[in-house]
């Protein structure tokens, strides 16, 4: 019986961490999908106050990302993102339209992450 | 990582389910369920220590589902003798008062070399000597020879405090010689763990829990 509690105990804990990092995964996602939208709104504006906040938060929130979960964060599209975001820094310090490709490629990337978190049919079979 | 978690629970019975369709052949010593959880843990192990890039977690977990699965699936399979049946089986007669059963070889694809085999590796060298072989839920095969002096061997009739109908049936002591074998020796069914007894009415009782008197007796 003692066993049966250990094992149930083991299984609730996973579930629960699998679900906090579902949607904390999700939450992240999307924030780090604003701070990419508001990057290439202030960068088309021309305010270049606006993006260097916005470039300063979108990297804030990566690495916050990046640095908590890298224990279970298990992609290519991770290593992907994050050369993206540093390409993207230096390419508003450019001043270089390609800034507008790279943060809708990164967008992609992200949304694609977000997608493969979803527990859905096709994802697990 | 839900993903994972429902991967490795489908995984998991996925490769039980396989198991039990390939038949006891496929089996040495261990249980379906056992060997299911042996295979699977030791590749994940080794894949996530193959993998140094993938975090550790993710080997981590399966291992942990596998193990807390298996635990229930023990649980389940000692409470519900329907559910032990599903997974591990249930022993199967291949020869009967000498008469090989054919069509139960053909079931668990057993051909007369393995049987031969297994009479060899247990020391039966004549066919014709053998009364009962049993293939157990392990896979292996267990031969009663003729000099016994039993007919039949015996048969458990209860097994944790419920009546098997099905050997019940096959005995020919009945359900009127069980119960008034169990009011003799002034215990219930529920109270019994093991029943077992012979055609000649030989039984041995075996009361529940911890209850470690084991009651002997012959027939009157």
């Amino acid at each position: 019986m003692t066993r049966m509690i250990i094992c149930a105990v083991i299984v609730a804990l996973i579930t629960a961490l699998g679900l906090l990092y579902f949607f904390y995964t999700d939450n992240a996602a999307n924030s780090i999908c604003d701070r990419l939208d508001a990057v290439e709104a202030s960068f088309s504006a021309g305010d270049g106050e606006a993006l260097e906040k916005s470039l300063a938060g979108l990297q804030e929130e990566w690495n916050r990302f990046n640095k908590k979960y890298f224990f279970i964060v298990d992609n290519e599209h991770m290593l992907e993102i994050d050369a993206l975001v540093a390409r993207i820094a230096s390419l508003a310090e450019k001043d270089d339209d390609e800034l507008v490709h790279d943060c809708r490629v990164a967008k992609a990337l992200v949304r694609s992450y977000q997608k493969e978190q979803i527990p859905g049919i096709f994802n697990i079979l | 990582m839900l993903i994972i978690i429902i991967r490795t629970a489908i995984v998991y019975l996925l490769i039980v389910f396989s198991l039990r369709l390939m038949g006891k052949k496929q089996l040495s010593e261990l249980q379906p369920s056992e060997l299911v959880t042996t295979i699977m843990i030791s590749n994940i192990a080794t894949l996530s220590l193959e993998d140094s890039t993938s975090p550790m977690l993710m080997g981590m977990v399966p291992i942990l589902m596998i193990a807390c699965l298996d635990v229930f699936m023990s649980g389940a399979v000692m409470k519900s003798g329907r559910i032990r049946k599903i997974v591990s089986g249930s022993p199967c007669v291949v020869i009967s008062d000498g008469k090989i059963d054919q069509r139960m070889m053909k079931n668990l694809r057993y051909t007369v070399d393995d049987l031969a085999e297994s009479m060899r590796e247990q020391g039966i060298f004549d066919i014709s000597q053998v009364q009962y072989a049993i293939v157990e839920t392990t896979g292996k095969i267990n031969f009663m020879q003729k000099e016994n002096p039993a007919e039949n061997p015996p048969q458990i009739l209860i097994k944790d405090g419920e009546i098997v109908t099905d050997a019940l049936t096959k005995s020919k002591l009945g359900d009127g010689w069980l119960r008034q074998i169990l009011r003799e020796n002034h215990i219930d069914k529920d109270r019994v763990f093991i029943f077992s007894a012979d055609d000649n009415g030989n039984y041995i009782i075996v009361p529940r829990e911890y209850d470690s008197k084991t009651k002997k007796g012959g027939k009157q």
